[in-house]
């Protein structure tokens, strides 16, 4: 008996110890996940290397880059955009409070971070021919360009215009990729001077310019979106006779497609706006920012473009009554937060009574057909105001739409000003049959002689009406050093107020031992 | 392959099973000596010997012996064993006694139970007596305030919603802090799915199915479970059949589900003076003309409105159309019984409840089979299985306020002047402001629901080889699917845009786990008990989702997706991990004075790095009896006393992703029609579990013939290693990387004390418990020499886990109705920066407990549960934009409106309003700062219960075994400083479902 006892025991263990130990261990815990790849096969392809790049332009839709604030800010921190508290957004970014901002920085080192790793994957890619892979660097370096210039002219003085002692420099920039924990956990990332970013841009749109063919689709880098950016890069760098240089050619070749009174309506209408050299794309409903923060719910109350009644004296509402007049339910959609200030109105050469009153009422409109981007908004929000409509579904889906980034009329309003400025390249000639291209495709009279600040003023005019919420007041006043004035509160920011400088990271700042330089007061 | 060979092993043995010699035949009757009833199942053996049997339904056994057998051996769980001697007689009837200690003594710890005078871990135990029939969707929430050192805390009223079970603290920056939950040897997932409402999965499980709950709270006892278990352990023991007559419960109860509250807002006159005022401090320049006639505007009125008008405009109450009284409902049917071979336990049950906010609700169908089967002598076979359906309607935005259409947050916060309806009876549309709809309608024509079906199931195998050895093999499946479905209608302001917007999702989740342990146990000499146990454990558990979008329905009469028609978005999950563990104990008891445990887990987890797949978690506890002692062997007041101390080490895995430690490519957003791809994250391979080392010591004593019994017991749990999303310079390219770095060190005092007031005579008996828990934690360390995390000031060393620091509200200027802060050298502020940020308190209760107190006298019986937290502050999103006095289109606190600052020289707690940012120029908001935070404290009256049972005697002409009836009432009084709907909530209160007060009335019957 005691021997079957021991005979069991002694099997159980052993069959115990067989069951447990059948496979290795570290087989039993193997699991792969499905909705990931392992990095070591990621960029081995050309697929790859354009999954990888699709990445980097999605980063361009985002709420801090041209989905939202790039565009939204530039308007709200400057003179073009006044809050209408509708939801409560822009609130404080309109009324220049410390701390409401551009916020691209952290997204934009991680897209820049991406874009070296392609760049460093690509002499690994067999299926790629040499001549390929060349477009391929036109194409990342055209992105690291434009992300390097986005972080710079937001979180540092734009060079010739610097209030020094709040001057801390440029910003970090990355041209080597980060691939490893220990890369990341070591890396020093110094804010550098200014110079050496834009040295740093010069540098990748020069391949850019080189590498890249013409364009054949504006949702992508190509060579005349290199040449647009190149050519606001210097005037930023107030590099004229380079402006003057990349806007000509940029002009010699497109040219034809400025738009004009008759087809300016259309154009910007249109799913793509003819004009664009570079146009950041949205194909999907489900792309779209939402009703949160999209652009057309950022600027406007409608759903889509009305039919009559408007609130327009071009429209009869004679024996109407204010009820009347509300938009349908079915028009209101998004917030209009964020409506143009009169000055701007006017400047637009519309009439407007009673804006952001219940008796909103445009009386006229001048000849300027670029004042048909703005119409009064739904009373269902609250007081309408004169909105703008630059952005109004135009993909085919309420609040989504595509930006332009780059149009071929800045080519004509960077030479005008370059032209304009001092030095060997200066033609004030040529600067004023540059803003009468642009006063005359846009319905408005040739003016004769213009000289000195006048003829300044007027191209900063045409270009502050050119690119009414396009996302360009705010830096075209910074470039210059100009106080800000704010319409809503009739007072001025000065240009030595630190809130023209963004606060960068805290986190960053805290973690980089003294090498990334928060920005003066914050 | 190791299953297969383990069963055909069985065969093997049970083939081989041996026969013994026999001479003499002995048959006799065992009964209960207390009613003189049968019992069945009874083991009867001879001494020292492995002859037995088992006596059958009637209680009669017959036994075969040797004539060398002396004594027969009769034991029962929960009675003492008696010893008879056999002598020449062949009829032996036996009464066994009630085993008082062992009945009510008797603790489930991982893999096993235990006499209590065993443990030497920090083990609480509640009963499925102390919560039956409480009208509550998921078990954890009868865990609140009935165990010391277990904190439970509904995240919203959402029945079946998420439940936060934290056990002595949250000691981890992001390993998670819920416990691992095993029910009936099943660790589960335990996990809520929040889609478009919030499902808990262990809401399937019927708390009245629930024998008891055990919660393992100290490392030592934990650490058997290994790299999961250092949030604690929460075993939950269902119901088993017993042997003898099937007894039949019926259980009905019904109730009301009513609102905590109703915030006390502004009338419609009172609303429109307040945004007059603020408007006017923010805009001096403007005239009181215009910025009346913007406030009218504002509201839809017209400007031509005199004051006469404006004084007999009528107040809204949208509170009271958003809330509602709710139904609950329970019915429910069970049966047990069985012979001495086979057991069952059965019940179905069926429980609706509303919420108290439309259409919010939980109706769940549950069915439980529990079967036990003696095969023979050696080899039982048991099986469990619980089926669950559950079905809960959403609510109509999301489970949160991130959502301004949720009614829950804006049924407050809507001004008084905007009408519902319109005089026809339609809605009212034109909802201005920022909460620019009308939420009545959005909940109206806006639906979906979660429905969920779930399994849990499992089979064991049990041999005995010899009365000392054992093997035991188990096997369990958790699986649940939920498929979820959502319509925005296009007749509401969100759905509009869309022209309609339908979603669906289906999620999938299995959790296959096999466990076999070898027991083996020996008593020599009967003072030298030695038990021992190894075992082997595997788990897979995997989850997939997809789902679905449309937009662009031809009506709103349409709502499944098949009728969208635009696809919106498609996607497709899944993850999973796996765990593999060797474990084993040896325990050591010399007469039940001195009692020595040690266990051991090697536990490997399929998300750690490929360098630390595998860990070893080790514990020891020790027990010290001292009422065995000779010194109190004859002290007839101390009962029990019981000193203990456990120091085990425990793991933490939750909290990271399952692929963490990798370095892989996600699928990225699309441009352009391409698809994207983009590194998801940096690889550690060195990451690992974290670990917690903790020392526990008590006291258990029971004085006075029982009238005083309790436990007082301390704690410090040291978490190294601790898993943290640690902060890269975004310059890199990458914001953080998941590593293992800092450590936390929490510290505790438990105490539950339990008296029996008055146990009289004449039936008379009134008992009170109450339980107090201290805890606390500080961060010892981060990495690299940081104080601070560089993300997070709040996160720093010295300071609690949970500590807010910001800047400190001072009240306001009496001079100018302005916010004020204090500066870091106490110098009052207008514009506190970064540096003046200070600790102001903390986010988690360190102070929590509850007060129990049992009454009955002659069929009548009373229970009250009160229960408390201390020492918390907390934000309440919704809370803060009633404080906003004016500053946007908001109703306010009338406590707010009637505080805040008007003339100079006031002295108040509230500023000035002031419209638009209200933020005044050069100045901090008004509700920043320490004024976004309130103080959560509260009692409240937990669960009221009055019952009365009829007598037996009665009920015996009727053939009903049993009859109870009994009136509860929940959540019915709630002492509080706290302003918004409820201080119960974790994390961010903003605009979530606020819990409810009930009120059921019940029957339960026995036959």
């Amino acid at each position: 008996m005691k021997n079957i006892k021991t005979i069991y025991f002694k099997s159980l263990v052993g069959l115990f110890i067989a069951a447990t130990t059948l496979s290795s261990c570290d087989k039993q815990l193997d699991i792969q996940p499905k909705d990931q790849i392992d990095a070591s096969q990621a960029l081995t392809t050309s697929a790859g290397v354009d999954a990888s790049i699709a990445t980097v332009y999605a980063t361009l839709k985002g709420e801090s880059f041209y989905g939202n604030r790039l565009i939204g800010l530039a308007e709200a921190l400057a003179d073009n955009g006044q809050a209408t508290n509708k939801s409560g957004r822009y609130l404080n970014e309109a009324a220049n409070i410390r701390g409401s901002h551009f916020s691209n920085w952290t997204a934009a080192y991680v897209a820049l971070n991406r874009i070296n790793i392609v760049l460093e994957a690509l002499p690994n890619i067999a299926d790629a021919s040499d001549a390929k892979k060349l477009v391929y660097v036109g194409e990342l370096k055209f992105l690291r360009a434009l992300f390097h210039f986005d972080l710079v002219r937001t979180y540092s003085y734009i060079p010739g215009a610097v209030v020094a002692a709040q001057d801390k420099g440029g910003v970090p920039i990355l041209l080597k990729a980060i691939n490893t924990a220990d890369a990341a956990l070591s890396a020093v990332t110094p804010r550098v001077p200014t110079a050496e970013v834009y040295k740093a841009i010069y540098d990748d749109l020069d391949v850019s310019v080189a590498n890249l063919g013409n364009i054949t689709n504006s949702s992508f880098a190509n060579k005349q979106a290199a040449q647009a950016l190149y050519s606001r890069v210097a005037l930023y760098n107030k590099d004229f006779a380079k402006v003057v240089s990349l806007s000509s050619s940029l002009i010699t070749s497109r040219a034809s497609t400025l738009l004009n009174p008759t087809n300016y309506f259309a154009g910007f209408t249109a799913l793509k706006n003819p004009e664009s050299l570079f146009e950041v794309t949205y194909i999907l409903e489900s792309e779209g920012l939402g009703v949160n923060t999209s652009l057309q719910t950022l600027f406007s109350t409608l759903k889509t473009r009305l039919g009559a009644p408007k609130r327009d004296s071009t429209d009869n509402y004679t024996g109407r009554t204010a009820t009347d007049r509300k938009i349908p339910i079915g028009g209101t959609a998004g917030f209009g937060d964020l409506v143009p200030t009169l000055p701007l109105i006017n400047a637009l050469g519309i009439t407007v009574t009673g804006n952001g009153t219940n008796q909103t009422l445009i009386r006229s409109r001048s000849s300027d057909i670029r004042n048909s981007m703005f119409e009064v908004g739904s009373s269902l929000r609250s007081n309408p105001h004169i909105e703008c409509t630059k952005f109004f579904g135009k993909v085919g889906y309420v609040n989504v739409d595509n930006v332009p980034v780059l149009r071929i009329a800045e080519a004509y309003l960077n030479r005008a000003e370059a032209y304009a400025e001092a030095g060997p390249q200066q033609n004030i000639a040529l600067a004023l049959e540059d803003v009468n291209t642009i006063r005359t495709s846009r319905g408005l009279p040739a003016l004769g002689t213009l000289i000195g600040s006048a003829l300044m003023d007027e191209i900063l005019l045409q270009r502050r009406i050119e690119f009414a919420f396009e996302g360009h007041r705010f830096f075209d006043l910074k470039r210059r050093g100009q106080d800000i004035f704010k319409p809503v509160t009739n007072s001025t920011l000065l240009f030595d107020n630190f809130v023209i400088l963004p606060g960068i990271p805290q986190g960053d700042v805290d973690a980089s031992n003294g090498t990334i330089i928060q920005n003066t007061g914050y | 392959m190791k299953q297969k060979l383990l069963s055909m092993f069985f065969v093997c043995l049970l083939l081989a099973s041996a026969a013994f010699a026999q001479d003499k035949r002995i048959t006799g009757k065992v009964t209960a000596r207390e009613d003189g009833l049968p019992l069945p199942g009874v083991s009867v053996k001879v001494s020292g010997t492995s002859i037995g049997t088992q006596t059958d339904a009637n209680g009669n056994y017959s036994i075969n012996v040797t004539s060398s057998a002396k004594t027969l051996e009769f034991s029962f769980i929960g009675f003492t064993t008696q010893l008879t001697t056999i002598g020449n007689k062949s009829t032996i009837n036996v009464g066994l006694d009630i085993d008082a200690k062992q009945l009510s003594e008797v603790v489930v710890t991982g893999y096993g139970t235990q006499a209590k005078r065993e443990v030497g871990g920090s083990i609480a135990k509640v009963t499925g007596d102390q919560f039956e029939n409480q009208p509550i969707a998921s078990f954890q929430t009868a865990l609140q305030g009935r165990a010391a050192g277990v904190q439970v805390t509904a995240n919203n009223g959402i029945p079946g919603g998420a439940i936060n079970v934290q056990i002595r603290g949250v000691n981890s920056f992001s390993g998670g802090s819920q416990p691992l939950y095993i029910v009936d040897g099943v660790q589960l997932n335990g996990a809520t799915f929040g889609g478009y409402t919030q499902t808990n999965t262990l809401a399937g499980i019927n708390s009245n199915d629930i024998e008891s709950i055990e919660v393992l709270k100290d490392a030592a006892s934990s650490a058997i479970y290994g790299a999961q278990a250092a949030n604690g352990v929460v075993i939950i023991t269902t119901k088993k059949g017993k042997a003898g007559k099937t007894n039949f419960k019926a259980n009905v109860y019904t109730g009301t589900v009513d609102p905590l509250k109703f915030i006390d807002g502004l009338n419609t006159q009172e609303y429109i003076a307040l945004r007059r005022e603020a408007l006017q401090n923010a805009n001096p320049r403007s005239t009181a003309t215009a910025i009346r006639n913007s406030i009218l505007t504002e509201i839809n009125q017209p400007i031509t409105l005199t004051d006469a008008e404006i004084a007999a405009l009528p107040t809204y109450n949208w509170q009271e159309e958003a809330f509602r009284t709710g139904i609950v409902q329970n019915y429910e049917l069970s049966a047990s019984g069985g012979n001495e071979k086979t057991t069952f336990f059965t019940s179905g049950a069926y429980n609706t409840q509303q919420a108290t906010v439309t259409k919010i609700d939980f109706k769940r169908a549950t069915f439980k089979a529990s079967l036990d089967h003696k095969a023979n002598d050696k080899l039982t076979i048991s099986s469990n299985i619980n089926l669950a359906n559950i079905i809960q309607q959403n609510p109509a935005l999301g489970t949160d306020g991130s959502s301004l259409g949720s009614p829950a947050f804006a049924a407050s916060l809507i001004p008084p002047a905007i009408p519902i309806y319109n005089a026809d009876g339609s809605y009212n549309r034109t909802v201005p402001g920022i909460l620019n709809q009308n939420i009545i309608l959005v909940n109206d024509y806006n639906s979906g629901d979660q429905k969920t079906n779930q399994l849990i199931g499992s089979l064991s195998a049990n041999y005995k080889f010899t009365s000392d050895l054992s093997f035991k093999t188990f096997a369990s499946v958790e699986y649940a699917s939920i498929l979820g479905q959502s319509y925005r209608d296009p007749r509401t302001p969100d759905g509009a845009t869309f022209n309609g917007l339908g979603q669906t999702f289906n999620n999938q989740r299995s959790n296959v786990q096999s466990t076999s342990t070898l027991t083996y146990n020996k008593t020599f000499n009967k003072v030298h008990k030695f038990t021992s146990f190894a075992g082997f454990e595997y788990r897979y558990d995997n989850t997939s989702t997809i789902t679905a979008q449309g937009t662009n329905y031809p009506s709103f009469l349409f709502r499944n997706i098949s009728a969208a028609g635009t696809p919106y978005g498609v996607n497709q999950t899944f993850t999973g991990y796996k765990q593999l563990s060797y474990f084993g104990r040896i325990g050591y008891n010399f007469k039940d004075k001195y009692i020595v445990n040690a266990n051991i887990r090697y536990a490997g987890s399929s998300r750690f790095g490929a360098d630390n797949l595998f860990g070893l978690f080790p514990g020891v506890t020790f027990a010290w009896n001292v009422n065995e002692e000779s010194f109190l062997k004859n002290v007839s007041w101390v009962n029990n006393l019981k000193f203990r101390a456990s120091y085990g080490q425990t793991g933490r895995d939750a909290g990271i992703g399952n692929f963490a430690s990798r370095s892989l490519y996600s699928a990225g957003p699309v441009y352009a029609n391409v698809s994207g791809i983009a590194p998801a994250g940096l690889a550690n391979p060195a990451l690992a579990w974290e670990r917690v080392t903790g020392l526990d010591l008590g006291v258990d004593f029971s004085l006075f013939k029982d009238r005083l019994s309790g436990s007082f017991g301390v704690f410090q749990n040291d978490n190294d290693d601790l898993l943290l999303n640690q902060p890269l310079l975004s310059t890199t390219g990458f914001t953080s990387i998941t590593t293992n770095v800092g450590s936390i060190r929490a510290k505790g005092i438990e105490v539950e004390l339990t008296t029996q007031n008055f146990n009289t005579k004449s039936g008379f008996r009134w008992s009170t418990s109450f339980n107090f828990t201290w805890t606390n934690n500080e961060i010892t360390s981060l990495y690299g020499g940081l104080q601070q995390l560089p993300s997070d000031p709040s996160t720093r060393v010295g300071s609690p886990l949970t500590a807010v620091y910001t800047f400190p509200y001072a009240g306001v200027n009496p001079a100018t109705g302005r916010p004020l802060y204090t500066d870091i050298n106490n110098n009052l502020t207008y514009l506190p920066t970064a540096p003046d940020r200070r600790l102001i308190g903390q986010s988690a209760a360190p102070w929590f407990g509850g007060l129990t107190n049992d009454l009955s006298f002659k069929g009548f019986d009373v229970n009250v549960l009160f229960q408390y937290q201390y020492g918390q502050i907390q934000q309440d999103g919704q809370e803060t934009f009633l404080r906003e006095v004016g500053r946007r289109q908001f109703n306010t606190y009338r406590d707010a409106y009637d505080a805040r600052w008007t003339t100079p020289g006031q002295i108040t707690n509230i500023s000035r309003a002031y419209g638009g940012t209200g933020t005044e120029p050069q100045g901090f908001s008004p509700i920043g700062g320490q004024a976004l935070f309130q103080k959560t404290d509260y009692i409240r009256l937990r669960t009221a219960q009055i019952g009365y049972t009829f007598p037996a005697s009665i009920l015996k002409k009727v053939n009903v075994s049993s009859l109870r009836l009994y009136l509860q009432g929940t959540n019915l009084y709630t002492n509080t400083a706290f302003n918004g709907y409820d201080p119960e909530f974790s994390g961010t209160a903003t605009g979530i479902i606020p819990q409810s007060k009930n009120y059921t009335f019940g029957l339960q019957l026995g036959f």
